[in-house]
């Protein structure tokens, strides 16, 4: 061998080139296999890592508008309300191609009565005065017509915050078109919903004041129909269905069926501080809040798939909800579903901010005030908690918001149904493999039908496999490159090394050196060179593809910072893995040598074949 | 003086794929140390051919060849070129890539000699074929034909071997060259005991021969004595 490298280096420009060549040729052959390696690794580990969730909105099939009476601009507000032939449900979804993972669900959120909690939005002003809604009787300050804010007070309050009674608040008949003088001598009763700003002369006389003012809401009549829905949204018979009504108290009023509705009435009205929605899923994941990390389990677990399935009581409740009340992980919190709400999310209604979005007419069609339908405890088994305070978001979690399994609800059906629905994207999700939304739109465009509004979310996962094809890409064509390199440069420079040595070893043999000491000398130089120069280019390879890696590992991180997908920890683990590719150097490596030592071999076999004196001769002729 | 090489009715047959050509027809002849053997003949004759057997590169297809008595079949071919007989050429053939002294010291380092003394026999064989100590260091293109056919010579002397043979020594050379040559080898025959068989088109060589073979269509025939 020594011999033989040392007649290499006697051409050093040749030899050297050689070398870098084969550094080039086995560089670019690990950076493909590196590169190709860590996409494929990159891709499998990840694959967990990220979720496909889809939500779906039905689109309505037109818009009904109707007219609605407005004190303040004494003209018809016209207002638009979505029409649906019907309702799609999850059923509809599914069709052969479709490979869901979890759902599709559309998902109602319950409320629960729980009186011996305490609730957020109590928690944030334990003693402010609950004005969103009350029944109660009233006088005017003066005799007045309520087509604007009049004055008006609150004499007795059957229903809702009694610490109200005697308070003196704004009113107005808003949306009647026709209202009825008030008289400051008799005493009226109506349910008092709380709604907008104060109008008319009453907020000029405010306006002209120089001091700094402030501008109330005021109160408008309710209706006394029953609050209930139907599942397809539609509303039942109830003889009490019209506008919002202001009786006079009379003897014998609250024995005639008005005053016994609102008798009634009465009953549910200002429970809401003592109410907390239920939501139930087949995932955690599909729950925007959750998948989007609005709200994260920072302690216990997750609901497991099997506790899922089973409909066991085991529930994720929010951080606050069990400080307020002294509860810990593996407490059981009692459920008393009262209501159902299958139109929007918790969120919609039980704001982060405290506020409640309130329901009127809870009574059914007889008048009689709604029951709890399902009383349970729930095992708390995850706390989780919420990183955002209030968004207005479409996804906001609710205030208060148990987590539940969907089958662990006997009565998911719609009991006590206060509101009713499309599937919107808040409440209608489902989660497919990473990667396979296009052949799920593909299936669906077959399938499915354009009333049904599908968006997919996947946590930069699409941006991310499309980063590492293209990067796959590349080193398929690096790879390629590299493997075409190294054959030519073995060819090339085998034949000068080796083949264009035939008069070398024709020499050498008719000094009487043996074939194998021949084939032995000629080939190890060359395959030393080649062996150097494999490993150079490994080794380069190696640290260039690790450094692709980073940059990659930081463009993905840069990417996907509004998704829960890729944190600072997961960006730390792609680097650490990014020093984890040495055996496809090792493997070239081998590869680069065995195919320069096989290709010499056979070169040099075609040398011994030929007969020592017959070569030297026709050298000798030339 | 004893008979080195022995050839009894050899013949030599070259065998392609597609024909078959016979180079050499029942030669018969033997060689001795300390004399010179010149062979003559037109190209093609199958001279080369010949030298070829001798230096045991091939076998005879036909006939015996025997080397110190034993059939070359049946003897270790490579050891007898490594130790016994060495092959100079008309284009030298000297490694390109290592010097002259690097070229004289390779049969020794072929023979596991250590590099020490190689280097000191190599300089010493250097001297006998009259090479200054100045060209040692120099690589073969550097230095005149004649120069190159002494280390040639010197090489084949370092091989130890007591057989040189020789295809058309002189045939690259000047007259100059060539008498200095032509001189070399006999005195390495006559003072050094080498049979040296040299294969030429040369009169001048085969004039200075102890023996002339002519070969003629593959037979050989004894020109003079």
């Amino acid at each position: 061998m020594k011999n033989s490298l040392k007649q290499m280096m006697r051409t050093p420009v040749r030899t050297a080139l050689f070398l870098v060549l084969m550094v080039v040729a086995a560089l670019l052959l690990t950076l493909g296999t590196c590169i190709w390696l860590k996409g494929n690794r990159t891709m499998t580990q990840y694959e967990d890592r990220f979720m496909t969730i889809g939500t779906v909105r039905q689109i309505p099939d037109s818009f009904e508008q109707t007219l609605e009476w407005n004190a303040e601009t004494k003209d018809y507000d016209v207002r638009k309300y979505a029409q649906y032939s019907s309702y799609y449900t999850p059923e509809n979804m599914l069709f052969k191609e479709a490979e869901y993972i979890a759902g599709p669900e559309q998902r109602a959120f319950y409320i629960s009565y729980g009186p011996e909690y305490l609730m957020y939005n109590v928690s944030l002003n334990p003693s402010a005065l609950s004005k969103g809604a009350l029944i109660a009787e009233f006088k005017p300050m003066e005799d007045c017509m309520p087509d604007e804010s009049v004055k008006i007070q609150i004499t007795k309050v059957i229903g809702g915050d009694q610490r109200m009674e005697g308070v003196v608040d704004n009113f107005c008949d808003h949306m009647n078109p026709n209202p009825k003088m008030l008289y400051k001598d008799k005493t009226y009763v109506a349910i008092l919903n709380s709604y907008l700003y104060i109008h008319g002369s009453m907020y000029d006389e405010l306006m002209k004041s120089k001091n700094e003012v402030h501008i109330g809401l005021e109160y408008i009549p309710g209706s006394l129909g029953t609050g209930l829905r139907m599942p397809d949204g539609s509303l039942p018979e109830d003889a009490f269905r019209g506008g919002q009504e202001i009786f006079e108290v009379t003897d014998g009023f609250y024995e005639t069926d008005a005053g016994q509705r609102l008798l009634n009435l009465a009953q549910s009205e200002g429970i809401w501080r003592q109410c907390q929605p239920v939501t139930g899923t087949n995932k955690t994941c599909l729950l925007m809040p959750f998948y989007n990390g609005q709200a994260y389990i920072s302690e216990g677990r997750d609901i497991s798939e099997e506790e899922y399935a089973s409909g066991s009581k085991v529930c994720l409740a929010p951080r606050k909800f069990m400080e307020n009340n002294g509860l810990s992980l593996g407490d059981r919190v009692k459920v008393q579903l009262l209501y159902t709400d299958a139109r929007v999310n918790a969120g919609r209604k039980f704001w982060l901010d405290g506020s409640i979005g309130f329901y009127s007419g809870l009574v059914d069609t007889e008048g009689e005030p709604l029951q709890v339908f399902e009383t349970s405890e729930y095992e708390v088994v995850g706390i989780y908690d919420v990183t955002i305070s209030y968004e207005d978001s479409i996804f906001d979690p609710g205030a208060d918001e148990l987590i539940v399994p969907m089958e662990s609800i006997e009565a998911r059906d719609g009991k006590n149904l206060l509101a009713s629905g499309p599937m919107t994207d808040a409440t209608s999700s489902f989660q497919i493999p990473n990667g396979s939304i296009d052949e799920f739109l593909r299936g669906w465009a077959g399938y499915g039908t354009d009333k049904l509004e599908i968006t997919f979310y996947d946590m930069g996962y699409s941006q991310l496999k499309a980063g590492i094809d293209n990067m796959k890409k590349i080193s398929l064509c690096l790879f390629a490159a590299g493997v075409v390199l190294t054959v030519l440069l073995l060819f090339f420079f085998s034949h000068l090394f080796i083949t264009k040595q035939a008069q070398r070893t024709a020499i050498e043999r008719s000094l009487g050196m043996r074939a194998a000491r021949c084939r032995w000398s000629m080939i190890s130089g060359f395959a030393l060179l080649v062996l150097i120069g494999a490993i150079l280019g490994s080794v380069a390879g190696v640290k260039i593809a690790d450094r692709v890696s980073v940059i990659h590992a930081g463009e993905c991180y840069y990417e996907t910072t509004y998704t829960v997908g890729l944190t600072n920890t997961d960006n730390e683990i792609l680097v650490e893995e990014a020093a984890d590719a040495q055996m496809p150097a090792v493997w070239n490596t081998l590869f680069i040598v065995a195919a320069g030592v096989g290709i010499a071999w056979v070169k040099m076999n075609r040398s011994l074949k030929r007969e020592p004196m017959q070569l030297l001769s026709e050298r000798q002729e030339e | 003086m004893s008979k080195i090489i022995e050839a009894e009715k050899v013949g030599y047959i070259y065998q392609s794929k597609y024909q078959k050509t016979k180079a050499l027809t029942e030669v018969s002849c033997s060689f001795e140390q300390g004399r010179v053997y010149a062979i003559t003949g037109k190209s093609g004759s199958g001279k080369s051919t010949f030298l070829s057997l001798l230096a045991g590169l091939d076998v005879p297809t036909e006939g015996n060849l025997y080397i110190d008595g034993k059939d070359i079949r049946e003897i270790d071919r490579d050891s007898y070129r490594m130790n016994r007989a060495s092959v100079i050429y008309q284009a030298f053939h000297l490694f390109p890539l290592l010097t002259v002294l690097e070229n004289v010291m390779f049969p020794m380092q072929l023979q596991h000699v250590s590099k020490k003394e190689a280097k000191e026999r190599a300089q010493e064989f250097l001297g006998k074929v009259g090479l200054p100590d100045s060209l040692y260091g120099k690589m073969p293109n550097m230095i005149s034909g004649g120069e190159q056919q002494r280390v040639a010579i010197a090489r084949a002397m370092a091989s130890g071997g007591q057989i040189l043979l020789a295809d058309e020594p002189t045939g690259n050379l000047d007259s100059q060259n060539e008498k200095v040559i032509v001189d070399l080898l006999c005195k390495l025959a006559h003072e050094e005991n080498y049979a040296v068989i040299v294969v030429t088109h040369n009169e001048k060589v085969a004039e200075a021969a102890d023996v002339v073979y002519g070969m003629l269509d593959g037979a050989l025939e004894v020109v003079c004595e």
